[in-house]
């Protein structure tokens, strides 16, 4: 025991000594690891604040009150008031991103409910960047109107806060930087170590000892690994003071530091016992860090980046240190497992790591030179057991194993991905049909909600003795305006067929006005809608053929692109009703007013078609039902 | 030197049991990947001696040495040191070994007091400072103690490594060309310590690819070359094989007069013609000077000059003998 000690301090002291002198190496290192820091969370910044201006030719409340919207909504903007000429020339510049324009009349419209039109301008240098500037000003306007309360703007926002607190992006990357700078400082000094041990052939001396290498190199190992401990203060000192992010579990987070130390600390010796030159060493800790880093989890708390990487980033130890990490810092669960599993799986990690650099250390350390004879003679379990590993892990001789191996790993992978990406597939459509079915469910209590309250007024108000211009018409045809705009085409069929059944929209009471309301690509295939008011109705794209309209007011009707094949609709009142594309083949219009042959023209097809003055076009079409 | 070189020759007149011997080679090949780097060596190192494993670059020497340090494993055949196999980490023989590496494997970063207190804790050595300034002392490196190592000149860093091979006061010091690129008065101090170790019973293994190494050093030569051991034998019968060299510098067409004149006399081994004259390869029962006497009438000659053969001139002579 006291000579194992001895070989430890011994090699620990060595190390160390040689660290303490390479001071520039080990400053680089530190200076790294707080440059990763501020490189990962650079992520967060890009794509934010992009400089915007806003040139307003109006100083209204409105239009103030719209900047301050803007200047809110969205992290996007670094809004700057300028004048337009400014404006202009510094988007040609570069130095704008985008122009927003606020009308002279901004403020007038807005008041007297007009619609209005902004003009924006953005360059497309950074499309990213003007994709974000074009999605956040609907939210801004959005938000502006929810402050003023206009009608129209409908927008339910709900938030589940599943924590007691809120985590910023950048917060979040600095933690999983952390994760970064651990593997890159650990791995680089503990790989350069045993490189420099094969590049100065100083390994000759550890293998000739009494003393096993491996202890030696262990013993040099654990000098790297507190070099990397102290290196590591300076990006958490920087992550705390610097950034204001407090660990919520600082012995959590201590010791997953620890570990994350411990398990980088052995891939670097593994990396080089490979190897076993120090230039490269460096190379392949940045080549392998940054994937291993990004692809785990680093950049968002969930798995977004799709099945194949998430599955990927299982292999590597920094999925779970970020996992961890960020528990300890700001009590999040940013993986499906649980932290005690990312625990265990590091904690393997450290083993099967510690097994591999041992394995690969030893293969670099003797490089044998004839078959192992070692299988003719007896030997003890450990060292059968150290020979299998090496066979399949490390020896050429058994390169097909290996080579078995690694695509028994890659298919592994590609199955349990595969697997993961269908039972989200099938998880996704669970919840779409449930969400449907809610939806459904939702519409349906409103539509009976609203057939109960429409019965019960019809009933007991005398419904059908109310004009639409009067106040109780005009309160039901608001609320139908509205019922209208919640529902689906399904349950706008019904509401219609309500409608007429209740002889709300019948020409005869003209209850309820439809003017503007929108049925775009319904399904009333056969509805009977005879002798009704559809004034200013949206049925474009509509399905309404075999329906029947004998005798309704169609005053400037939408029916742009609508099937009105076989459709009745004779003696009815087209008066600026719009008929571009539509299908009229074998319809009835005889007796029709208010629609002349050059507007019919216009039709998808007339075969068939009985037009106003009594004759029938020639031409069958095939019913398209 | 020459009293021990006869004791040798005395004692190894007869047959050296394996058991008696510091080093024993039987039939050992080694390969690395299917190249054969030693093929089928046998022979056996007596303790308290200098052996030289002598051979050009390539030949082998270094794979001869690992295979005693136990860095490599023999493809086949049989290695006892100390009459022990070097099978698996062998603790007890390791203590027993003093290695010199041809690239030193020195910590350039450490000091050479540092160097040595590492070795010292590899080793398990007890009173570890009392003994690194033993051996300073020892090598002379008292002074250069607290300096780092790459500031040390190639024959001091070559020095400290001796330095460190001896901490543990080993039984058997293999040494990997010793005086690789060192100068001449450090290839001397080298040397006087190597005997000094020898006069103290250390068995002491050293490769070389310089002749005159071997024989200001060795009790006994191994010479191999592309892996086979051509010889091994003490160095006076190695020169006594190859012959002294004689030197003759002539005008071209002295060359084939003077060679198919000298062809044939006794004493004369070998005649070999070279861009500026002829040299000649001479037994011990000739005299240069009655050789020159015989040239003088044939022919012009410029100059001429006597010398040992050199490591190539040696080969030759094997390659002559047996083609």
């Amino acid at each position: 025991m006291n000579a194992l000690l001895s070989v430890l301090q011994g090699s620990f002291r060595a190390e160390l000594i040689q660290l303490i002198r390479a001071r520039l190496f080990v400053a680089l290192t530190i200076i790294q690891a707080v440059t990763f820091l501020f490189l990962v969370s650079l992520f967060g910044l890009t794509g934010s604040r992009a400089p915007t201006a806003i040139t307003t030719l109006d100083h209204g409340s409105y239009a103030r009150e719209f900047i301050a919207q803007l200047a809110a909504a969205h992290h996007s903007f670094d809004l700057r008031s300028m004048d337009e000429a400014s404006a202009v020339a510094d988007l040609h510049r570069g130095s704008l991103v985008a122009i927003i324009t606020l009308p002279s009349n901004f403020s007038y419209a807005i008041a007297q409910g007009q619609e209005i039109t902004l003009h924006v301008a953005v360059d497309n240098v950074n499309t990213d960047m003007t994709d974000d500037i074009q999605r956040a000003l609907p939210s801004a306007i959005v938000a502006f109107g929810r402050q003023l309360r206009f009608p129209g703007i409908r927008v339910h926002v709900s938030e589940v806060d599943l924590l007691d607190h809120d985590t910023g992006f950048v917060p979040y990357l600095v933690v999983s930087g952390l994760a970064l700078d651990a593997f890159v400082v650990t791995s680089i000094l503990s790989a350069m170590a045993v490189a420099r041990e094969f590049e100065t052939r100083t390994i000759k001396l550890l293998a000739v000892t009494p003393a096993h290498p491996l202890l030696s190199i262990m013993g040099r190992m654990l000098a790297t690994d507190t070099m990397a401990t102290l290196a590591m203060i300076f990006p958490v000192a920087l992550a705390v003071f610097g950034y204001d992010i407090s660990p919520l579990h600082p012995l959590e987070m201590i010791g997953v530091m620890l570990l994350c130390i411990a398990i980088f600390g052995c891939i670097g010796v593994a990396l080089g016992a490979v190897l076993r030159r120090t230039l490269p060493v460096v190379s392949l800790v940045f080549g392998l860090g940054f994937p291993l880093y990004l692809c785990s989890g680093s950049l968002e708390p969930q798995r977004f980046d799709g099945n194949l990487i998430w599955a990927l980033a299982h292999l590597s130890p920094v999925y779970y240190a970020v996992g961890l990490l960020e528990q300890a810092f700001h009590g999040l669960q940013v993986t499906p497992e649980p932290p005690w599993v990312n625990f265990i799986a590091l904690l393997g990690w450290a083993v099967l790591m510690l097994l591999i650099a041992g394995i690969l250390l030893q293969t670099a350390l003797i490089e044998k030179t004839a078959p192992l004879r070692v299988a003719q003679q007896k030997r003890i379990m450990t060292e059968r057991l150290w020979r299998w590993l090496q066979l399949r892990i490390v020896l050429p001789r058994s390169r097909w194993l290996f080579a078995g191996l690694i695509l028994f790993v890659i298919g592994a992978v590609i199955w349990f991905s595969q697997q993961h990406y269908q039972t989200n597939v099938l998880l996704r459509q669970q919840q779409r049909a449930v969400l449907a079915a809610a939806e459904e469910q939702r519409e349906t209590r409103l539509l009976n909600n609203y057939k109960q309250s429409i019965s019960f007024m019809l009933t007991h108000d005398h419904l059908l003795s109310a004009k639409a211009t009067e106040p109780t018409g005009a309160a039901v045809s608001a609320r139908t305006q509205k019922m209208l705009r919640q529902l689906n085409c399904g349950h706008k069929a019904e509401l219609l067929r309500f409608l007429y059944r209740s002889r709300l929209i019948d020409d005869d009471f003209h209850v309820v006005s439809l003017q503007g309301d929108d049925f775009h690509g319904c399904r009333f295939a056969g509805f009977n809608l005879t002798d009704t008011d559809l004034t200013g109705a949206n049925f474009s794209n509509a399905d309404m053929h075999k329906s029947t309209f004998t005798s309704s007011t169609l005053v400037a009707v939408n029916f742009n692109n609508a099937n009105l094949a076989d459709a009745d609709l004779r003696v009815t009142d087209m008066h600026n009703v719009r008929v571009n594309n539509v299908n009229l083949a074998r319809a009835d219009l005889s007796g029709v007013v208010g629609v002349s042959i050059e507007q019919l023209i216009h039709a998808h097809s007339l075969a068939g078609t009985r037009l106003p003055d009594g004759s029938v076009q020639p031409g069958e079409v095939k019913d398209t039902d | 030197m020459v009293q021990s070189v006869f004791q040798w020759e005395s004692m190894s007149e007869q047959p050296l049991h394996p058991f008696s011997a510091a080093v024993y080679f039987q039939q050992v090949t080694c390969k690395i990947e299917k190249r054969i780097i030693l093929d089928q060596i046998s022979l056996t190192m007596k303790q308290g001696t200098i052996t030289g494993i002598l051979g050009p670059n390539g030949a082998g020497k270094t794979t001869l040495l690992s295979l005693i340090m136990g860095l490599r494993r023999p493809s086949s055949g049989t290695i006892t040191v100390f009459h022990e196999k070097l099978a698996g980490h062998n603790n007890k023989l390791r203590r027993k070994i003093g290695v010199v590496f041809q690239e030193t494997a020195l910590y350039d970063e450490l000091t050479t007091f540092e160097n040595l207190q590492f070795a010292a804790s590899l080793y398990q050595v007890s009173s570890p400072e009392h003994r690194i300034k033993e051996v300073l002392e020892l090598l002379a490196l008292s002074e250069r103690a607290q300096d780092r190592v790459r500031t040390l000149s190639g024959g001091l860093q070559r020095r400290v490594a001796i330095a460190r091979a001896l901490l543990h006061s080993p039984d058997l010091l293999i040494i990997d060309e010793p005086t690789l690129g060192v100068d001449v008065e450090a290839r001397h101090a080298i040397w006087s310590h190597l005997r000094f170790l020898k006069s103290a019973g250390t068995t002491i293994i050293v490769s070389t690819n310089y002749l005159d190494e071997a024989l200001a050093l060795c009790d006994r030569v191994a010479v191999l070359r592309a892996g086979k051991l051509l010889t091994y034998e003490t160095p006076d019968t190695l020169v006594a094989r190859a012959g002294s060299c004689l030197d003759i510098e002539c005008e071209a067409r002295g060359r084939e007069v003077l060679t198919q004149a000298l062809s044939g006399i006794d004493g004369i081994l070998r005649i070999h013609q070279t861009p500026s004259g002829i040299s000649l390869f001479l037994t011990g029962d000739i005299v240069p000077e009655e050789v020159m006497r015989k040239v003088f009438p044939i022919t012009a000659i410029r100059s001429f000059r006597i010398r040992g053969a050199d490591l190539a001139e040696v080969f030759r002579a094997f390659d002559e003998v047996s083609p």
